[in-house]
């Protein structure tokens, strides 16, 4: 695939988006250039089209690492963020004058 | 005379006969022009390095010394600042989140280009990947809003603020506390300085728990009460855990109120006296407690030698950088 040309990882209309759910991230991330292409070139000469190439593939290995965090089992899932974040406190601290 | 260096008698060592003078005077604005050694502005950077140990400080701070054998933790950690720095400008000016998202992708790709790390979970690639999954999970619609002072985004600010302690004698100089906040946001109704922190480990409560007491946060609460006149009620962290093949997010919350704030204020004209006895004496001496903290320091091995030798290795294995906490971003 030339990368210098708009590709289907581009933003324009039937691009296969990492946020689709009609497309399957596996799918999504073969039909990308390899990673390490875009990674191993002169980033002064990455178009545009590349740079979202970057963004779309690092979201679709985000969606397909959390499609196995959702089938693993439950031992081995890690607690759930509502769990252990830390509420706010609720201060007042008025003007601290120091 | 007997060599200091070899001799079995404590008595003969002079600490001052360890490294010669010659090599400590770097430029920093942040040191008094005046009174050798005697720091006028101090970060969190600067104050951290005092309290690991006063040789780490003298060697990082005053000289300005990094090992060429840089860490990947701390090229990671700068480069996750300086991403999410720029994305929060570009958001500041207007700019939308798929926009910003490239841009700082863009940017950072450029700015990283021959950083070779073997490390599995902190490399160019994972990097790149934990700036995008960070702003996707945080970045669209952050409840932490951007506050703005007058009318201006609060992002990226730097920050001076005069002590009420000078260095005393015939030409006193004032003291300053300085540094560089992320940015101010509301949340729930409050004020918070936000923060990012890296973590190789699993985010838990206990790690949240690390940063109370912690002076970097309480400098911030205190720069965005007193330089920003906010009441700050603490500083949010945003934990982000680099695995190999994963990040994970979590937010938390350090809270500083008006006593704590206040006792660390007073502890650190303490400390800052104390650097100043130090600069007068021409002698840092070594905490050697701290030599295999926060993952052994990195001047461990030059410590180990003797003080005749210490010089050929720092030449050999480190290079200056000078950290001067008066130049703003």
């Amino acid at each position: 695939m030339d990368p210098s040309e708009p590709n289907d990882a581009g933003s324009g209309s039937g691009a296969p988006q990492a946020g689709n759910p009609e497309a399957p991230t596996s799918t999504v991330i073969a039909q990308l250039a390899p990673l390490a292409e875009l990674f191993a070139k002169d980033p002064l000469e990455l178009t545009d089209a590349e740079i979202d190439t970057i963004v779309i593939a690092m979201r679709a290995k985000r969606n397909l690492w959390a499609q196995a965090e959702a089938t693993a089992s439950p031992r081995a899932k890690p607690r759930k963020a509502a769990e252990i974040t830390v509420a706010p406190p609720s201060l007042d601290l008025g003007d601290l004058g120091i | 005379m007997n060599d200091p260096n070899t001799s079995t008698n404590p008595s003969a060592v002079t600490p001052r006969q360890f490294e010669p003078l010659s090599t400590w005077l770097p430029k920093n604005t942040s040191f008094s022009a005046n009174s050798f050694g005697v720091q006028l502005a101090w970060d969190s950077t600067s104050m951290g390095a005092l309290k690991k140990c006063p040789r780490y400080y003298h060697y990082t701070v005053m000289r300005g010394l990094r090992s060429n054998h840089e860490s990947p933790h701390l090229t990671f950690g700068i480069g996750m600042h300086r991403a999410l720095e720029h994305y929060d400008k570009a958001r500041a000016a207007g700019t939308e989140h798929e926009t910003a998202i490239r841009d700082t992708v863009k940017a950072e790709m450029i700015r990283t280009w021959g950083w070779a790390s073997d490390h599995t979970a902190k490399n160019r690639e994972t990097f790149i990947r934990a700036i995008v999954w960070y702003l996707d999970h945080f970045g669209e619609s952050d409840p932490a809003v951007t506050v703005s002072i007058n009318g201006v985004p609060a992002v990226e600010l730097s920050f001076r603020i005069k002590s009420d302690i000078d260095t005393g004698g015939g030409f006193p100089e004032p003291i300053l506390l300085c540094g560089h906040l992320d940015k101010i946001v509301d949340f729930g109704g409050q004020k918070w300085v936000l923060d990012r922190k890296t973590t190789g480990s699993t985010i838990s409560t206990q790690w949240f728990d690390s940063f109370t007491p912690d002076p970097q946060f309480s400098q911030y609460a205190f720069a965005g009460a007193v330089g920003f006149e906010y009441p700050v009620a603490g500083v949010i962290v945003d934990g982000i855990q680099c695995a190999v093949g994963f990040n994970r997010f979590q937010r938390g919350f350090a809270p500083r109120p008006k006593a704590i704030i206040e006792e660390w204020y007073a502890d650190t004209m303490y400390w800052i006296r104390l650097a100043q006895s130090f600069a007068e004496a021409s002698h840092w001496p070594m905490n050697d407690k701290s030599c295999s903290m926060y993952g052994g320091c990195a001047f461990r091995s030059i410590c180990a030698k003797p003080p005749s030798v210490r010089e050929d290795f720092l030449q050999a294995n480190f290079h200056q950088v000078q950290w001067d906490p008066m130049i703003p971003r």
